[in-house]
Protein backbone atom coordinates (compact mmCIF):
# COMPACT_ATOMS: atom_id res chain seq x y z
CA UNK A 1 0.00 0.00 0.00
CA UNK A 2 1.55 3.30 -1.31
CA UNK A 3 1.36 5.98 0.39
CA UNK A 4 -0.81 7.97 -2.28
CA UNK A 5 -2.81 4.85 -1.32
CA UNK A 6 -3.45 5.70 2.32
CA UNK A 7 -3.71 9.66 1.37
CA UNK A 8 -6.48 8.55 -1.14
CA UNK A 9 -8.08 6.49 1.56
CA UNK A 10 -7.26 9.68 4.51
CA UNK A 11 -9.15 11.79 2.10
CA UNK A 12 -12.00 9.06 1.65
CA UNK A 13 -12.18 8.84 5.40
CA UNK A 14 -12.55 12.49 6.14
CA UNK A 15 -15.40 13.62 3.80
CA UNK A 16 -17.42 16.45 4.95
CA UNK A 17 -19.79 14.55 8.02
CA UNK A 18 -23.11 13.61 7.72
CA UNK A 19 -25.50 17.81 9.09
CA UNK A 20 -27.55 15.31 10.73
CA UNK A 21 -24.91 13.79 12.58
CA UNK A 22 -23.16 17.12 13.74
CA UNK A 23 -26.23 18.19 14.77
CA UNK A 24 -26.49 14.99 16.97
CA UNK A 25 -22.86 15.38 17.99
CA UNK A 26 -24.05 19.60 19.47
CA UNK A 27 -26.64 18.29 20.93
CA UNK A 28 -24.56 16.15 22.95
CA UNK A 29 -21.49 18.44 23.46
CA UNK A 30 -24.27 21.16 25.08
CA UNK A 31 -25.90 18.88 27.01
CA UNK A 32 -21.88 17.38 28.09
CA UNK A 33 -20.81 20.43 28.73
CA UNK A 34 -24.19 21.73 31.07
CA UNK A 35 -24.02 18.78 33.32
CA UNK A 36 -19.83 18.99 33.48
CA UNK A 37 -20.82 22.93 34.93
CA UNK A 38 -23.88 21.81 37.30
CA UNK A 39 -21.82 18.63 38.43
CA UNK A 40 -18.53 21.31 39.09
CA UNK A 41 -20.49 23.47 40.83
CA UNK A 42 -22.31 20.91 43.26
CA UNK A 43 -19.17 19.08 43.87
CA UNK A 44 -17.29 22.76 45.24
CA UNK A 45 -20.97 24.36 46.84
CA UNK A 46 -21.97 21.05 48.21
CA UNK A 47 -18.62 20.62 50.34
CA UNK A 48 -19.04 24.23 51.10
CA UNK A 49 -22.31 23.67 52.12
CA UNK A 50 -21.67 20.96 54.32
CA UNK A 51 -18.83 22.41 55.60
CA UNK A 52 -20.88 24.99 56.96
CA UNK A 53 -23.59 23.25 57.94
CA UNK A 54 -21.28 21.32 60.11
CA UNK A 55 -19.87 24.58 61.50
CA UNK A 56 -23.17 25.76 62.50
CA UNK A 57 -23.65 22.69 64.30
CA UNK A 58 -20.28 23.11 66.05
CA UNK A 59 -21.72 26.50 66.95
CA UNK A 60 -24.68 25.41 68.59
CA UNK A 61 -23.22 22.63 70.40
CA UNK A 62 -19.76 23.65 71.41
CA UNK A 63 -17.91 21.54 73.09
CA UNK A 64 -14.44 19.50 73.24
CA UNK A 65 -16.05 16.57 71.85
CA UNK A 66 -18.18 18.36 68.89
CA UNK A 67 -15.52 20.68 67.84
CA UNK A 68 -12.84 17.26 67.28
CA UNK A 69 -15.69 15.64 65.07
CA UNK A 70 -16.76 18.82 63.35
CA UNK A 71 -12.79 19.51 62.32
CA UNK A 72 -12.35 15.91 61.38
CA UNK A 73 -15.48 15.58 59.50
CA UNK A 74 -14.67 18.98 57.72
CA UNK A 75 -10.81 17.71 57.13
CA UNK A 76 -12.08 14.39 55.64
CA UNK A 77 -14.44 16.21 53.37
CA UNK A 78 -11.99 18.21 52.02
CA UNK A 79 -9.10 16.23 52.05
CA UNK A 80 -11.48 13.92 50.29
CA UNK A 81 -12.52 16.34 47.67
CA UNK A 82 -8.80 17.45 47.00
CA UNK A 83 -7.99 13.89 46.24
CA UNK A 84 -10.70 13.43 43.66
CA UNK A 85 -9.31 16.67 42.13
CA UNK A 86 -6.03 14.99 42.08
CA UNK A 87 -7.08 11.69 40.81
CA UNK A 88 -9.42 13.44 37.58
CA UNK A 89 -5.65 15.84 36.82
CA UNK A 90 -3.97 12.36 36.83
CA UNK A 91 -6.46 10.33 34.85
CA UNK A 92 -6.34 13.96 32.53
CA UNK A 93 -2.51 13.69 32.07
CA UNK A 94 -2.61 10.26 31.11
CA UNK A 95 -5.76 10.65 28.70
CA UNK A 96 -2.75 12.84 26.46
CA UNK A 97 -0.22 10.79 26.97
CA UNK A 98 0.80 7.45 24.93
CA UNK A 99 -1.56 4.98 24.91
CA UNK A 100 0.59 2.67 26.36
CA UNK A 101 1.11 4.92 29.37
CA UNK A 102 -2.60 5.29 30.04
CA UNK A 103 -3.05 1.73 30.22
CA UNK A 104 -0.73 0.87 32.27
CA UNK A 105 -2.01 3.58 34.67
CA UNK A 106 -5.65 2.10 33.72
CA UNK A 107 -4.41 -1.29 34.78
CA UNK A 108 -2.69 0.48 38.20
CA UNK A 109 -6.19 2.23 38.63
CA UNK A 110 -8.46 -0.75 38.20
CA UNK A 111 -5.71 -3.25 40.50
CA UNK A 112 -6.16 -1.14 42.76
CA UNK A 113 -9.82 -0.50 43.19
CA UNK A 114 -10.25 -4.01 42.82
CA UNK A 115 -7.44 -4.65 45.68
CA UNK A 116 -9.93 -2.22 47.75
CA UNK A 117 -13.21 -4.25 46.85
CA UNK A 118 -11.80 -7.78 48.05
CA UNK A 119 -10.72 -6.13 51.42
CA UNK A 120 -13.72 -4.24 51.79
CA UNK A 121 -15.26 -7.57 51.38
CA UNK A 122 -12.65 -9.20 54.00
CA UNK A 123 -13.05 -6.79 56.60
CA UNK A 124 -16.99 -6.42 56.58
CA UNK A 125 -17.61 -9.30 58.45
CA UNK A 126 -15.39 -7.73 61.07
CA UNK A 127 -16.99 -4.42 60.93
CA UNK A 128 -20.43 -6.17 61.37
CA UNK A 129 -19.50 -7.69 64.69
CA UNK A 130 -17.95 -4.49 66.16
CA UNK A 131 -21.00 -3.02 65.63
CA UNK A 132 -22.92 -5.46 67.62
CA UNK A 133 -20.50 -5.25 69.92
CA UNK A 134 -20.85 -1.84 70.07
CA UNK A 135 -24.33 -1.61 70.31
CA UNK A 136 -24.16 -4.58 73.43
CA UNK A 137 -21.74 -2.37 75.14
CA UNK A 138 -24.10 0.60 75.04
CA UNK A 139 -26.93 -1.30 76.15
CA UNK A 140 -25.41 -3.90 78.47
CA UNK A 141 -27.43 -2.00 81.73
CA UNK A 142 -30.26 -3.88 80.15
CA UNK A 143 -32.61 -5.22 77.52
CA UNK A 144 -32.16 -6.60 74.84
CA UNK A 145 -28.61 -7.20 74.41
CA UNK A 146 -28.55 -6.66 70.63
CA UNK A 147 -31.44 -3.63 70.59
CA UNK A 148 -30.01 -0.28 71.52
CA UNK A 149 -32.59 1.70 73.12
CA UNK A 150 -35.59 3.21 70.62
CA UNK A 151 -34.15 0.83 67.46
CA UNK A 152 -36.86 -0.71 65.80
CA UNK A 153 -37.22 -3.93 63.46
CA UNK A 154 -37.14 -1.09 60.37
CA UNK A 155 -33.93 0.25 61.14
CA UNK A 156 -32.23 -3.19 61.89
CA UNK A 157 -33.51 -4.75 58.23
CA UNK A 158 -32.88 -2.18 56.75
CA UNK A 159 -29.48 -2.45 58.07
CA UNK A 160 -29.15 -5.93 56.83
CA UNK A 161 -30.95 -5.17 53.78
CA UNK A 162 -27.84 -2.80 53.27
CA UNK A 163 -25.27 -5.22 53.86
CA UNK A 164 -26.51 -7.29 51.47
CA UNK A 165 -26.53 -5.04 48.72
CA UNK A 166 -23.05 -3.60 49.49
CA UNK A 167 -21.62 -7.23 49.43
CA UNK A 168 -23.63 -7.67 46.44
CA UNK A 169 -22.08 -4.40 45.03
CA UNK A 170 -18.71 -5.48 46.02
CA UNK A 171 -18.36 -8.68 44.35
CA UNK A 172 -19.67 -7.08 41.19
CA UNK A 173 -17.27 -4.65 41.54
CA UNK A 174 -14.32 -7.44 41.59
CA UNK A 175 -15.85 -9.55 39.16
CA UNK A 176 -15.94 -6.66 36.57
CA UNK A 177 -12.64 -5.22 37.49
CA UNK A 178 -10.94 -8.94 36.93
CA UNK A 179 -12.67 -9.12 33.46
CA UNK A 180 -11.18 -5.04 33.30
CA UNK A 181 -7.62 -6.21 34.23
CA UNK A 182 -7.75 -9.16 31.43
CA UNK A 183 -8.61 -7.14 28.48
CA UNK A 184 -6.22 -4.34 30.04
CA UNK A 185 -3.31 -6.93 30.14
CA UNK A 186 -4.22 -8.72 26.59
CA UNK A 187 -3.96 -4.59 25.26
CA UNK A 188 -0.95 -4.55 26.63
CA UNK A 189 0.37 -7.53 25.32
CA UNK A 190 -0.54 -6.14 21.74
CA UNK A 191 1.65 -3.47 22.60
CA UNK A 192 4.57 -5.35 23.75
CA UNK A 193 4.24 -7.69 20.63
CA UNK A 194 4.51 -4.39 18.45
CA UNK A 195 7.35 -3.64 19.86
CA UNK A 196 9.25 -6.66 19.60
CA UNK A 197 8.59 -7.02 16.18
CA UNK A 198 9.88 -3.31 15.42
CA UNK A 199 13.19 -3.38 17.68
CA UNK A 200 12.96 -0.28 20.57
CA UNK A 201 11.54 2.90 19.99
CA UNK B 1 -22.78 40.15 25.61
CA UNK B 2 -21.82 37.52 23.51
CA UNK B 3 -18.50 38.81 22.90
CA UNK B 4 -17.86 38.88 27.06
CA UNK B 5 -19.80 35.23 27.05
CA UNK B 6 -16.78 34.16 24.42
CA UNK B 7 -13.82 35.73 26.15
CA UNK B 8 -14.90 34.47 29.90
CA UNK B 9 -15.44 30.47 27.61
CA UNK B 10 -12.32 31.47 26.42
CA UNK B 11 -11.09 32.23 29.93
CA UNK B 12 -12.45 29.33 31.67
CA UNK B 13 -11.04 27.07 28.92
CA UNK B 14 -6.99 28.27 29.49
CA UNK B 15 -7.08 30.16 26.00
CA UNK B 16 -8.66 27.06 23.87
CA UNK B 17 -11.33 28.48 21.46
CA UNK B 18 -15.22 28.22 23.11
CA UNK B 19 -16.43 24.65 23.79
CA UNK B 20 -18.89 25.01 20.88
CA UNK B 21 -16.50 26.23 18.31
CA UNK B 22 -14.21 23.16 18.97
CA UNK B 23 -17.16 20.83 18.57
CA UNK B 24 -17.84 22.48 15.64
CA UNK B 25 -14.28 22.08 14.12
CA UNK B 26 -13.06 18.81 15.65
CA UNK B 27 -16.59 17.37 16.14
CA UNK B 28 -16.51 15.16 12.92
CA UNK B 29 -12.92 13.83 14.31
CA UNK B 30 -14.14 12.79 17.86
CA UNK B 31 -17.05 10.70 15.84
CA UNK B 32 -14.95 9.08 13.80
CA UNK B 33 -12.82 7.65 16.41
CA UNK B 34 -15.71 6.49 18.19
CA UNK B 35 -16.79 4.71 15.33
CA UNK B 36 -13.96 2.99 15.08
CA UNK B 37 -13.22 1.85 18.56
CA UNK B 38 -17.18 1.05 18.96
CA UNK B 39 -19.44 -0.40 16.58
CA UNK B 40 -22.59 -0.89 18.85
CA UNK B 41 -24.61 2.57 18.18
CA UNK B 42 -25.89 2.78 21.44
CA UNK B 43 -22.35 2.25 22.88
CA UNK B 44 -20.71 5.09 20.49
CA UNK B 45 -22.88 7.66 21.63
CA UNK B 46 -21.80 6.82 25.35
CA UNK B 47 -18.56 7.02 24.09
CA UNK B 48 -19.17 10.26 22.05
CA UNK B 49 -20.38 11.94 25.02
CA UNK B 50 -17.09 10.76 27.47
CA UNK B 51 -14.96 11.76 24.77
CA UNK B 52 -16.41 15.20 24.68
CA UNK B 53 -16.86 15.47 28.75
CA UNK B 54 -12.51 14.77 28.59
CA UNK B 55 -12.21 16.97 26.21
CA UNK B 56 -14.01 19.71 28.25
CA UNK B 57 -11.97 18.52 31.21
CA UNK B 58 -8.91 18.93 29.80
CA UNK B 59 -9.01 22.47 27.81
CA UNK B 60 -8.40 24.19 30.78
CA UNK B 61 -4.62 22.21 31.03
CA UNK B 62 -3.83 22.85 27.20
CA UNK B 63 -1.11 25.18 26.89
CA UNK B 64 -0.06 25.28 22.81
CA UNK B 65 2.69 23.13 23.22
CA UNK B 66 1.16 20.75 20.56
CA UNK B 67 -1.67 21.33 18.66
CA UNK B 68 -5.27 21.43 19.56
CA UNK B 69 -6.17 18.81 17.11
CA UNK B 70 -3.16 16.69 18.32
CA UNK B 71 -4.49 16.96 22.28
CA UNK B 72 -8.08 16.22 21.36
CA UNK B 73 -6.84 13.21 19.21
CA UNK B 74 -5.19 11.76 21.80
CA UNK B 75 -8.02 12.88 24.23
CA UNK B 76 -10.13 10.80 21.73
CA UNK B 77 -8.37 7.95 21.27
CA UNK B 78 -6.86 6.98 24.40
CA UNK B 79 -10.20 7.67 25.82
CA UNK B 80 -12.01 5.03 23.40
CA UNK B 81 -9.43 2.64 23.81
CA UNK B 82 -10.33 2.59 27.84
CA UNK B 83 -13.90 2.77 27.16
CA UNK B 84 -13.74 -0.65 24.88
CA UNK B 85 -11.53 -2.33 27.79
CA UNK B 86 -14.01 -1.46 30.19
CA UNK B 87 -16.66 -3.28 28.19
CA UNK B 88 -17.99 -6.38 29.78
CA UNK B 89 -18.45 -8.11 26.61
CA UNK B 90 -16.40 -9.52 23.65
CA UNK B 91 -15.55 -6.79 21.15
CA UNK B 92 -18.85 -6.36 19.06
CA UNK B 93 -17.96 -5.54 15.35
CA UNK B 94 -21.34 -4.95 12.90
CA UNK B 95 -21.92 -3.07 9.53
CA UNK B 96 -22.71 0.24 9.43
CA UNK B 97 -25.52 1.88 7.90
CA UNK B 98 -24.18 5.51 7.31
CA UNK B 99 -26.07 7.89 5.15
CA UNK B 100 -23.61 10.20 2.80
CA UNK B 101 -25.05 13.77 2.72
CA UNK B 102 -23.36 15.74 0.48
CA UNK B 103 -22.97 16.39 -3.34
CA UNK B 104 -21.83 13.18 -5.32
CA UNK B 105 -21.56 12.97 -8.93
CA UNK B 106 -24.27 9.87 -9.60
CA UNK B 107 -25.72 7.90 -6.93
CA UNK B 108 -23.59 4.80 -7.85
CA UNK B 109 -20.52 6.40 -7.16
CA UNK B 110 -22.55 7.15 -3.67
CA UNK B 111 -22.68 3.32 -3.09
CA UNK B 112 -19.28 2.99 -4.39
CA UNK B 113 -17.69 5.12 -2.19
CA UNK B 114 -20.34 4.28 1.35
CA UNK B 115 -19.54 0.71 0.11
CA UNK B 116 -15.69 1.38 -0.01
CA UNK B 117 -15.53 3.89 2.99
CA UNK B 118 -17.47 1.30 5.19
CA UNK B 119 -15.12 -1.43 4.29
CA UNK B 120 -12.07 0.83 5.11
CA UNK B 121 -13.88 0.96 8.73
CA UNK B 122 -14.43 -2.23 8.87
CA UNK B 123 -10.74 -3.04 7.77
CA UNK B 124 -9.34 -0.80 10.03
CA UNK B 125 -11.68 -2.12 13.35
CA UNK B 126 -9.84 -5.57 12.34
CA UNK B 127 -6.29 -4.00 12.92
CA UNK B 128 -4.22 -4.89 16.20
CA UNK B 129 -4.60 -2.32 18.11
CA UNK B 130 -0.88 -0.63 18.34
CA UNK B 131 -1.74 -0.98 14.41
CA UNK B 132 -5.11 0.79 14.40
CA UNK B 133 -4.01 3.94 16.46
CA UNK B 134 -1.41 4.68 13.83
CA UNK B 135 -3.50 3.96 10.80
CA UNK B 136 -6.37 5.59 12.50
CA UNK B 137 -3.92 9.29 13.20
CA UNK B 138 -3.05 8.84 9.41
CA UNK B 139 -6.61 8.42 8.20
CA UNK B 140 -7.60 11.99 10.33
CA UNK B 141 -4.36 13.36 8.48
CA UNK B 142 -2.03 14.14 11.21
CA UNK B 143 1.60 14.57 10.10
CA UNK B 144 4.32 11.77 10.82
CA UNK B 145 6.07 14.13 13.07
CA UNK B 146 2.50 14.62 15.33
CA UNK B 147 2.45 10.79 15.14
CA UNK B 148 5.59 10.05 16.34
CA UNK B 149 4.65 12.29 18.83
CA UNK B 150 1.84 11.21 20.19
CA UNK B 151 2.67 8.26 19.79
CA UNK B 152 5.78 8.80 21.10
CA UNK B 153 8.02 6.91 18.42
CA UNK B 154 11.16 7.45 17.11
CA UNK B 155 10.77 8.13 13.52
CA UNK B 156 12.75 4.75 12.54
CA UNK B 157 10.18 2.95 14.78
CA UNK B 158 7.61 4.82 13.55
CA UNK B 159 8.40 3.83 10.08
CA UNK B 160 8.97 0.20 10.95
CA UNK B 161 5.33 0.26 12.65
CA UNK B 162 3.78 2.03 10.16
CA UNK B 163 5.11 -0.44 7.23
CA UNK B 164 3.58 -3.00 9.28
CA UNK B 165 0.20 -1.65 10.12
CA UNK B 166 0.09 -0.42 6.18
CA UNK B 167 1.02 -4.17 4.97
CA UNK B 168 -2.25 -5.62 7.39
CA UNK B 169 -4.20 -2.62 6.23
CA UNK B 170 -3.93 -4.21 2.76
CA UNK B 171 -4.19 -7.67 3.72
CA UNK B 172 -7.60 -7.06 5.03
CA UNK B 173 -9.06 -4.78 2.35
CA UNK B 174 -8.06 -7.46 -0.48
CA UNK B 175 -9.87 -10.42 1.62
CA UNK B 176 -13.50 -8.07 2.00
Amino acid sequence: MTDPDLERLSQMWREEPDPEMMTGLRRSAAKVARRARLAQIADVGGAIAVSMFVLVLVYLNSDTNTVITGAGAIFILWYSHVRQRRLREVEMRSLTGSTEEMLVQSFERVEATVKRARLGLMLLPFGVLTGFLFAFALDRAGGDPLRAPGRSDLVVAAGIIGLVVLIAYLIRSIKHGRSELDRLNSMRAAYLHERQQIGPS
Amino acid sequence: MAAIRAASARVAHGGAPPFDTIVTDYGPLIARIATIYEADPALREDLTQQILLSVWQGLPGWRAESSLKTFIGRIAQNRAVSFVASQAREPFVSEINEGQAGDLPTPEDAVAASSERERLLAATRRLPLPQRDLIVLILEGFSYAEIGEMLKLEPNALRLRLARAKATLKKVLERS
